[in-house]
């Protein structure tokens, strides 16, 4: 079972302790709210790379050199 | 002004197997504002290097609000993990790939007006090892509001289901 530190301010003493079933099941809920929000957050980010790559290459084709094309 | 700055407690950790979340409790309601400094190292394995915290005050997420983030980052970063469940931002180092070895991050959480209940947060961190030496560059910056019925009476951070490892360290400071 995973453990924390508890720090009570009012003695100074340190104290570890197993986390409740509970703890473990926030700790786990909150990896997983994490992992999705991650993969949505990349797959935005790449959506916006890809489309962008797009964007270049089309003004390139219209003639645009790659410094103008950074100048945007 | 407030013109004191005295540590309340702190607390290193020694354990080889690491902890999943260091807590302060039983805080003085004596201050006006709190400073927590960490430098932490977690045994997260993700590639990226990085580590996550949520944080707790007085043993829960809610009320706490994210108001504004702001992420600078070089090399191997560029997203904008902006929050986790509304109560987490970035902290410190893993031991993945791009997390240089034996280095710990930095955190810095500055909490206004603890005792009152509408509490500010401000959360720096930066992945700049202490110690130097590591091409992950990650600067982070994100402030919260906290609105419950009674002021903060404990404070916990813990990673992304992981354990922070020997050496990391906890400073809780009063400001009066």
């Amino acid at each position: 079972m995973p453990t924390k530190v508890i720090v009570d301010c009012s003695t100074g003493i340190s104290t570890e302790v197993e986390l409740t079933a509970e703890e473990v099941a926030q700790m786990e809920a909150d990896a997983a709210a994490y992992a999705v929000r991650k993969a949505e957050e990349d797959a935005a980010a790449a959506a916006k790379a890809a489309a962008k790559a797009n964007a270049e290459a089309k003004l390139a084709a219209l003639g645009l050199s790659a410094d103008e094309i950074a100048a945007l | 002004m407030a013109n004191t700055y005295e540590l309340i407690s702190s607390v290193t950790l020694t354990s080889t197997t690491g902890f999943s979340s260091v807590s302060f409790t039983s805080i003085p309601q004596t201050y006006k504002d709190l400073v927590v400094w960490v430098s932490s190292r977690s045994d997260r394995g993700s590639a990226d290097g990085l580590e996550r915290v949520y944080l707790y005050l007085n043993g829960s997420s809610s009320g706490i609000t994210m108001i504004n983030s702001i992420v600078n980052s070089t090399t191997y970063y560029s997203d904008s993990y902006t929050t986790g469940n509304g109560v987490g931002g970035t902290c410190g180092l893993g031991s993945g790939t791009n997390a240089p070895a034996n280095q710990f991050g930095f955190t810095k959480l500055y909490i206004s007006d603890y005792t009152t209940t509408n509490a500010k947060i401000g959360i720096n961190v930066s992945t700049l090892p202490i110690g130097g030496g590591s091409t992950l560059n990650y600067n982070y910056s994100q402030s919260y509001s906290h609105t419950t019925s009674t002021g903060i009476t404990s404070i916990t951070t813990s990673g992304l289901g992981t354990n922070w490892l020997s050496g990391s360290t906890w400073y809780l400071y009063g400001i009066k």
